[in-house]
This record gives structure tokens, sequence and C-alpha cells, in this order.
């Protein structure tokens, strides 16, 4: 477990100084122009809107994050031979991936915590009251980036950085469609398209699950059965990614 | 210490493409102490070896055995070791200090030990005041500088250098080679890569060539120059008629009276011919063939 922390340290400490979080500030800036112009246009609850747009934002900004560094983590590091520098001390390709998905999950938390903040103290000053629902929905925008950085990461453990941004798009929309489609009588009973909508939905986390966003804007009230099977849900779908990326990494080829 | 046994290795390029033989049935031994020069063109299968001897890749066929005095397993080797590749990209964001410190936290060596082996190595290579600045903004050569020093931070045993003075300017490649010798010295195993022969044959006491991912030659540097060697002497003498001498090689005049013969055979006839003639002899040696020469002719 220090080897995961010595590496995971750095990670951060090197995306940090590779001025990745410089993104908080512009999107900072545009959730305060955004909820300006919301509370400008908005008829009755301009907070909501402030609220929506903020939430909106981060969920997208961490994704973009956690795909196209996602994909360099440990691709880049093959490229440049940096990865040769750590893997000839005393540490396994393993805890080399561990370390480098805790440090970069670390700066995905950070924006998250940071980029919620404000969304939250944007909401708090035109008017809203904040209670434990939002906390859960950015905790869940946290997990669904988790995710995707798993998905991309494990994907670039077999594929070129291309590939593996178009595999994680992919995954996140077939995630977030498959279960939808799969409900509607539509698609239920077709053959192969059933076949392949469960083969998505077992193999895909849920991500329209994750998003808990309409929750808080529509209906005020989130069951605790709902976030324990969310939690379940992605916890399972994390360990599957964290074994099966574990296995790749294990088997992969450094030439 | 270190021994490959019938190791081969192919790769594809592609998926269409036919398999490329980097390695093919090769054996070598490397034992403790030694400063040993890997030797090879550029695609010889040097670097493939070295990734194998380092598991970042596995072998078609053949094993790599470490002996008890580097740890016996090869997890056990990597406590006792110090690699620096060939080209090395370092953390950019990172400053040399922080890189230098990752790398031995990795190798869990307390504070104390942390902070003598930094200065001393940074000091001994030159790089110490650059310690503080981001690796982005490091030439080519502090890189290979710091590169090293974080190879040496944990006080290794076993040294495998890839290419350590490629792109390095001349004063660079003498500090590195010096160092080199020094960690010898000290007793440190060093397995050493490089294409530039002149490098290996001025500080390696063992060698070993590959051509085209097959073993050329294992063993001591001096046994294979003396293998090699011919009798060929070089004598310049002073003589008022040169003509005598054609029959022992082929005569180069240098001034009016003085004169290069090379003989590449028995020189004891000439030596008693110029007594004879009375000419005088100027400078008489053997040529001895360089490493290059033998390195470059096993090549063909």
């Amino acid at each position: 477990m220090k080897k995961i922390i010595i590496v995971a340290r750095y990670t951060f400490s090197e995306a940090v100084k590779s001025k990745i979080l410089l993104n908080i500030i512009f999107l900072g800036i545009a959730f305060l122009l955004s909820s300006y112009i919301a509370s400008e246009l908005t008829f009755g609850t301009p907070e909501k809107t402030s609220l929506d747009i903020g939430l909106g934002l981060t969920s997208i900004a961490i994704k973009i994050i956690a795909i196209f560094y996602g994909v360099n983590i440990i691709q880049s590091e093959i490229e440049n031979r940096s990865i040769y520098l750590v893997l000839s001390r005393p540490i396994t390709k393993v805890q080399y991936l561990m370390g480098r998905l805790m440090g970069m999950s670390g700066i995905l938390f950070v924006n998250v915590f940071i980029l919620g903040l404000i969304s939250l103290s944007l909401y708090y000053f035109l008017g809203g009251t904040i209670d434990s629902m939002m906390i859960w929905t950015i905790f869940f925008s946290f997990i669904e980036a988790l995710l995707l950085l798993l998905i991309v990461v494990t994907c670039s453990l077999f594929s070129s950085k291309v590939l593996s941004i178009l595999l994680g798009i992919s995954a996140y929309i077939s995630g977030y469609i498959s279960s939808t489609l799969l409900e509607s009588n539509q698609f239920a009973k077709t053959g192969i398209f059933n076949f392949v909508l469960k083969f998505l939905n077992n193999t895909i986390p849920n991500f329209s699950r994750l998003n808990l966003k309409d929750f808080i804007l529509y209906e005020q009230s989130i069951s605790s059965d709902v976030l324990i099977g969310t939690l379940l849900h992605s916890s399972l779908f994390i360990l599957i990614y964290l074994i099966l990326g574990s296995i790749l990494m294990k088997r992969k080829s450094l030439d | 210490m270190i021994e490959l046994k019938g190791i081969s290795k192919s790769f594809k390029k592609d998926f269409y493409s036919s398999k490329f033989q980097a390695l093919n049935n090769v054996s070598f031994k490397i034992n403790e102490g030694d400063l040993v020069g890997f030797l090879g063109a550029n695609g010889a299968g040097k670097t493939t070896s070295l990734k194998i001897i380092l598991n970042f890749i596995k072998p078609d066929s053949g094993v790599v055995e470490y002996s008890s005095k580097v740890g016996g397993s090869f997890n056990n080797f990597l406590k006792n070791l110090g690699y620096l590749p060939e080209r090395p990209y370092f953390h950019a964001n990172l400053t040399g200090r922080e890189f230098a410190e990752y790398m031995a936290k990795l190798h869990d060596i307390k504070r104390v030990e942390y902070n003598e082996s930094i200065n001393k190595w940074s000091q001994r290579l030159n790089i110490s005041h650059a310690l503080d600045r981001k690796l982005q903004n490091y030439s080519k050569g502090m890189l290979q500088r710091i590169g090293f020093v974080s190879c040496l931070i944990h006080n290794p045993s076993f040294l495998i250098l890839d290419e350590p003075v490629s792109g390095l300017d001349p004063v660079g490649r003498r500090e590195m080679k010096d160092v080199m010798l020094e960690l010898n010295k000290m007793g440190k195993t060093i397995f050493f890569s490089s294409h530039i022969v002149s490098d290996i044959e001025e500080i390696c006491n063992d060698l070993i060539v590959l051509d085209k991912g097959e073993l050329i030659y294992s063993g001591e540097v001096n046994t294979l120059l003396t293998k090699e060697s011919k009798n060929i002497t070089e004598a310049i003498f002073e003589s008022k008629n040169a003509e005598n001498y054609k029959v022992f090689g082929k005569v180069d005049r240098l001034s009016i009276n003085n004169f290069r013969i090379i003989i590449e055979k028995d020189s004891v006839d000439f030596l008693r011919l110029l007594t004879t003639n009375q000419d005088r002899l100027v400078k008489f040696s053997e040529l001895k063939p360089t490493l290059e020469e033998i390195i470059y002719k096993s090549d063909r």
C-alpha cells in the first residue's frame, strides 16, 4: 500500500503542476456568469437554474479530464519510457497502476469538490437551501467520472490512445442509454438487439443511474434504497474494472 | 550474477506483418564486479535483451537466472538494481530533486541516507545547481545526469545503463565514464550498453557483442584484442635505395631518404637486410587492431 500511495502522491503532484486545475478558475468564472444570466432571465427560480448549470458543467468538466488525462496515465508513460524508471524499482506493475489511478482520482475529487462548492455557494447566495441530496449528487458525479477514468485506462491497456478515447465515450453513451432502451417495449423482444443491450447493461455501468441531478431539480427527494442501490452498483463496477485493469497491466508487455 | 540462457524473442510490427527475430538463442553471463560493455549496432537487440533482464517483456524461449548475490530472484534483484534507460523522458513538471526523491522513496531508503546520497551524486555528476529546476527545463545532458543520480540514490550493487553517454558532449562523456570507473572500483557491477566501440574499449574489462539478434562474442576485451592481433609491424627507416625492401611489403616515401613499410609477415629478414645495408631504423612497432576494427570485421 505504501508504494501505491507514493506513486499516487507524485501522480497527483505532477498533474497539479501541469496546471490541470486551472480549469477550475475558468469554470468558476463560467458559473458566475451563467448564474448572473440565469438570475436576470429566469422567472421564479433562478437559483435552480444556476444549480442545474453548475452541476452540469462540473459533471462535463470532470468527465473530460477523466477521459483525456486517463488515456495518458499509462500509455504516455510507456511511450515516454518514464514507466521503465519506476518499474525497475521494487514495485509491481499492479501497484504502479493502482497508484496512478489513485493519484488521478485525487485530481478528479479536487475538481468535483471545488466546482461543487462553487455551484452550491452560488445556489445558496441566490436564495436556495442546501441539503444532503445535493452532496450525494456531487458525490455520484465524482463516481461517474471515476468509472469513466477506469474504463478509459482499462481500454488504454490493450488499445491505442485514440481508440481508448472512442471506447470510453461509447461506453459512456451505451451505459447511459442501454438500460432505458432495454426497459422500453419497442426493443425488449427483438433477439439480437436485446442480447446486445443486455450485454452492454451487464458490462458497462448504468451511468444514467448515477446522475441524480433530476432528483434535486424535480423530485426534491432521493430514497435511501436508490442511494444504496446506486452505491452498490457503482462499487461493483469499480471493483470489476480494477480487477480487469490489474490483470491486463500484469500481462502487459512494455516494449 | 546474471545469466541469460538461450533467449529468443520475436516481434510483430503490426497485425499483418511477419515476425521479426530480435534475439536468436542468446546466452551470456555477467559476473560480479565486472564492468561489462554491451555492444551492437542500432537494432542489434541490446535494448530488447535489457528489457528481458528487467522483465518488461517476456522472451519467447530461454530464461534469465539471478544469482543469490543479486537477491536470487527478480523481485530481490530490483532492490539491488540501478537502471538508466535509453533517452529517458522524466516527469516534466517535477523538479530534479522531487524526481530523485520519488525514485528514492520507492526503495524505502531513510531520509538521512537520501540526503547524503543526493548531495554526493548530484555534486559528483555536476547537476546540484539545477536540482530545484523543473525537468522540462533540463537539457539532454542534464536529464542524463539526473537519471544517473536517481540510479545511484539507493546505493545499488548492480547497474544497467542503456546508452548512458549518447547525446552528451565530450566533457559529459568523459565525466560519465569516469564515474562508471569509480563505481566499478567501489565494487559495483556495471552492464553498459553502447554502439560506440571506443567508449567500451576504454573502460570495460568484459564485452558482449550482438549483431542482428545473434551473440557474436562474450568474454574479456583483452582476450579478443590478443586473439585478433596479427603479426603486423610498421617500420620507418632511412635508406638511399628502398627498392631492396619491397619484397617485405608496400614501401611509402615519407621524405627524400625516409620510408615507411608495413610488414605482414616475420620481420626478422627485414631487420637483417637493414643491418646488412647499414640503413638506419627510425621507428619499429607492432600494429594492433583496435576493438572497432575487430568488431566491424566480425560484423562483416
